[in-house]
């Protein structure tokens, strides 16, 4: 029983990567604070992370190429979060508001 | 059963549930810098997945940018925007964004459950998952851009790059927002 | 001798100059430059007056040279290897009816010109009749039956757009409508043969330069198809291209339009159906000649068609008292007519034929058209005692039914002709049915002139006086008819004179009889109410019309339900759907980030069933 719990394979970690998608997701849907949006889209990316790891250390023998892709993908979504700050702040000067309820411009 | 496959589990099991509570906590969290101290304490949780799949540079790495950069620039964002009329604002549970949710992660569930019913009925995709990545594409190309990054010791300069780009970018954002207020 | 060579090496301007005064009439009333009335009279007879000087040119270099042959062919239509050429070819045959053509259309002009003076439409009038007289003379003058096609549907279109030229009178309208339709039928029929005939040539004898049948090469190309076809499918191929003969001059199948078409104008009906459009399909006799005289069954065809329309047209001619319906089944008969003589006799019979009855025709459409004016009234039985008021009228009138009935002048020297030929060729049973056609003409004819100037006068005449502009043309075209007499050749066989001349006279005096002693005479009930409807054509029209009617129906009905609901179906559905999806368009950034959710996961599930699926069959077999 406890080495059927401890043997864990790839879909213990795809699983577990999935999960952390769906919070994200969870949390991209339902809040409302635009700042708690963005760090669940960071939820998102590492989940993606953890999958390019996890079939790197399983699958790949050199284990190289999804390692270094990892690296890449941490380096450009901090880069990405930056710049979504920077943008939320420039509309946030115009509405004085981080509730996303204010921000409808899209079916004008 | 070897010793390392036994810390392996644990690390996992134990570093999963890390990451997947203060995940969830950071989404309900009534106050949004809570929020962002557990979306740190999940970040670190991550890393230590990362170090639990032997990706020890890769954990290095998520601490340095998602430990410490990242939050340092959410925080100055928080301060920015942090009024009194912001304190409040947290989750909305319409019921289009619930139903949406549900419908996903069950169809997410089923299509799991699909393949590993497929699996099961057919060796022909248990061969699918024990595919290798060679196996769905031409990687040599990814494979001597690895090399030429690992070889020639060119990833440390690569890494330290992109912190610094990131710091610079961040510092010069913080410029434009502070004139801006100024002005 | 240069001077004939400058008419016929130009002839073709004279299909042009109609054209261009038909656009200049119609151009000047549209940008109101020239809507006075002398001007339109100036450019339409002086377009008339060179086509007349042209043709008369073009006539006596035709006359004097024998065998005379002016081609002239610009290319019109390249459609890969094929040439389709327009252009104008003068022969005999051309020269004659485009002489004939050109003084009818001249002199209806000067007659139209008093005749339609307080009419609304006087301009469109005088377009139209220009219209007409280029596409006639394009059809005369046309090298090949491509372009004769191409006249013939103008020729269609004019005769059309002139019944209905009172459109506002739905009797008019539905005339023109019922002529351009049946046309049309023969127009198909002429189309299909054009191309059945084309087929043949090109697939036998692969020769490109002759699909589209140029006269000029007539007698060879007939002579080739002829060789390369069976009796079946050459009888097939001639009775098609005879189908737009017939529809055009009102033969049996098809000739209830012509009576309907003397709802247009008196002149349009003197101009167009009785001397020059109807004759279009006589035209079309003669220029395939070559190609029908070589099976007999089709010369036959063609002569059983002209007796069986010359008898019905007869006898339904006889009980009338509409004079224009009279001589309009008059007209119809003497098509028949023309039709027996190409079929029995020869081209130049039914060329004779032709000429003298358009003459004698039009003149008494012209004189009818006079009556009309002092009546206010087709009616004969309104009429009675012209004579005494208007002599001069009535003894042209005199001419022309005498002529017509054979008794002198020219039409007693054509029917003479046609009566020896078929003597001559042993058609006994046809010669025997041609007098008693002859009897009924004189029969009717003497009846029209005697109801109209003998008796008493019926109704007080308001405008007492005749212009002489209308009465001149009747003076140049009794002199046309006279003068024929003179020029057309002469049987010397005195039995068949007499013969003939018997039968015509008694016609007359029968028809004396029966019009003085009128209330001594009774109505034969069958007999005259066949008469009267014309053998119920217009029954057996309105059969197949109502029978279209039904058909027509039924696909209406199939069209509102089935087209149409679906239609409605696909719109509501739309509509529906486009109100779903504008209320989901809520602008807020989440719900459409729940949208590409939905349809990521939809499309990955449905990717993967499929994937599952397969392999699942594969595994199954």
């Amino acid at each position: 029983m406890v080495e059927k719990f401890l043997n864990i394979s790839l879909y213990h970690y795809l699983l577990f990567a999935l999960i952390l998608f769906m919070i994200g997701i969870l949390g991209t849907i339902i809040s409302k604070n635009i700042i708690k949006i963005l760090i669940c889209i960071e939820f998102m990316l590492t989940s993606v992370n953890i999958n390019f790891i996890a079939f790197a250390s399983y699958v790949d023998a050199t284990k190289s190429d999804g390692f270094v892709l990892s690296l890449f993908y941490t380096a450009i979504g901090a880069i990405e979060i930056a710049v979504a700050l920077v943008i939320f702040y420039l509309m946030y000067r115009e509405k004085k508001s981080i509730n996303i309820e204010n921000y409808k411009e899209l079916n004008d | 059963m070897s010793e390392i496959e036994i810390i392996k589990g644990i690390t996992f099991w134990g570093f999963s549930f890390l990451v997947i509570l203060f995940s969830v906590l950071s989404v309900f969290a009534s106050k949004i810098l809570y929020s962002l101290l557990f979306a740190v304490i999940t970040f670190f949780s991550a890393a230590g997945i990362f170090f639990s799949l032997g990706a020890d540079y890769n954990a290095v790495v998520q601490i340095a940018i998602y430990g410490v950069a990242v939050p340092v620039i959410f925080l100055f964002a928080i301060m920015f925007t942090s009024r009194s009329e912001n304190k409040v604002v947290n989750i909305s549970f319409k019921p289009r964004f619930f139903i949406g949710f549900l419908s996903a992660s069950l169809l997410l569930i089923v299509l799991w459950y699909f393949a590993e019913f497929a699996a099961h009925l057919n060796p022909k995709v248990m061969a699918f998952f024990s595919l290798k990545l060679e196996d769905f594409c031409d990687y040599n190309s990814i494979i001597s851009i690895a090399k030429g990054i690992y070889i020639n010791y060119q990833v440390s300069f690569i890494t330290i790059s992109i912190i610094v780009l990131t710091v610079i970018i961040g510092i010069s954002v913080l410029n434009v927002i502070k004139e801006k207020n100024r002005g | 001798m240069n001077l004939f060579n400058l008419f016929t090496e130009n002839i073709y301007t004279v299909i042009l100059i109609p054209f261009w005064a038909m656009i200049l009439i119609f151009l000047g009333k549209f940008f109101s430059v020239l809507s006075s009335k002398k001007v339109v009279n100036c450019i339409s007879l002086s377009a008339a007056f060179y086509c007349l000087i042209f043709a008369i040119g073009g006539f006596v270099r035709t006359v004097t040279e024998k065998g005379f042959l002016q081609e002239y062919n610009i290319p019109f239509l390249t459609i890969g290897k094929f040439n389709f050429t327009l252009g104008s070819y003068f022969d005999g045959i051309s020269a004659w009816m485009l002489l004939l053509a050109v003084i009818i259309s001249f002199i209806v002009q000067i007659y139209s010109i008093s005749y339609m003076r307080s009419d609304v439409g006087y301009i469109r009038y005088f377009t139209l009749l220009n219209l007409f007289n280029f596409s006639m003379f394009g059809l005369i003058l046309s090298p090949n039956m491509f372009q004769m096609y191409i006249f013939w549907e103008l020729v269609g279109v004019s005769s059309y757009l002139l019944i209905g030229f009172w459109y506002k009178n739905s009797e008019a309208s539905y005339a023109a409508k019922k002529a351009f339709i049946m046309n049309r039928i023969g127009d198909f029929s002429l189309l299909s043969g054009i191309i059945l005939s084309a087929y043949i040539i090109l697939s036998n004898l692969s020769n490109v330069a002759s699909i589209s049948l140029p006269f000029s090469d007539m007698m060879n190309i007939s002579a080739q198809i002829y060789g390369c076809t069976s009796d079946g499918i050459f009888i097939l191929t001639c009775v098609l291209l005879l189908g737009g003969a017939i529809a055009k001059s009102a033969q049996f199948p098809l000739n209830n339009w012509l009576i309907d078409a003397m709802k247009g104008p008196t002149p349009v009906s003197a101009l167009i159906h009785s001397a020059t459009m109807v004759a279009a399909g006589v035209f079309l006799l003669f220029r395939l000649y070559p190609l029908f005289s070589l099976n007999d069954v089709v010369l036959n065809i063609i002569a059983i068609i002209g007796i069986i329309t010359a008898i019905i047209c007869s006898y339904s001619a006889i009980v009338q008292t509409d004079m224009k319906k009279i001589l309009a089944y008059s007209t119809n008969a003497q098509l028949g007519l023309m039709f027996l003589a190409v079929g029995c006799c020869s081209v130049t019979v039914g060329l004779f034929h032709l000429t003298t009855h358009a003459f004698a025709k039009a003149m008494l459409f012209l004189v009818v058209g006079c009556v009309i004016k002092l009546l206010n009234n087709q009616d004969i039985k309104f009429a009675g005692g012209l004579r005494k008021k208007y002599p001069l009228l009535a003894y042209i009138c005199l001419i022309g039914v005498i002529s017509l009935s054979g008794i002198l002048f020219a039409g007693f020297s054509s029917k003479e002709l046609i009566l020896g030929n078929l003597f001559e060729r042993g058609h006994f049973v046809f010669a025997f049915i041609f007098l008693l056609i002859s009897f009924m003409t004189a029969y009717y004819l003497f009846r029209f002139y005697y109801y109209i100037f003998e008796g008493n006068e019926k109704v007080q005449i308001e405008n007492s006086k005749l212009d002489y502009t209308l009465l001149f043309p009747l003076l140049v075209l009794a002199f046309f008819v006279i003068a024929f007499w003179f020029v057309l050749p002469k049987t010397s066989d005195i039995f068949l004179k007499l013969i003939n001349l018997f039968v015509v006279l008694f016609a007359v005096v029968v028809s004396f009889i029966v019009y003085y002693y009128s209330s001594y005479f009774r109505k034969i009930p069958l007999l005259y109410d066949i008469s009267l409807n014309g053998f119920y054509f217009e029954n057996i029209n309105k059969y197949f019309v109502n029978c279209y009617k039904m058909f027509s129906n039924v696909l209406y009905k199939f069209e509102k339900t089935v087209f149409e609901g679906f239609v409605y179906t696909v719109t509501t559905f739309t509509r529906v759907i486009a109100l779903v999806f504008s209320k989901m368009q809520t602008g807020n950034i989440q719900s459409y980030l729940v949208y590409s959710l939905f349809i990521i996961m939809l499309s990955f599930s449905g990717i993967l069933i499929v994937y599952i699926l397969i392999l699942y069959f594969s595994e199954v077999q």
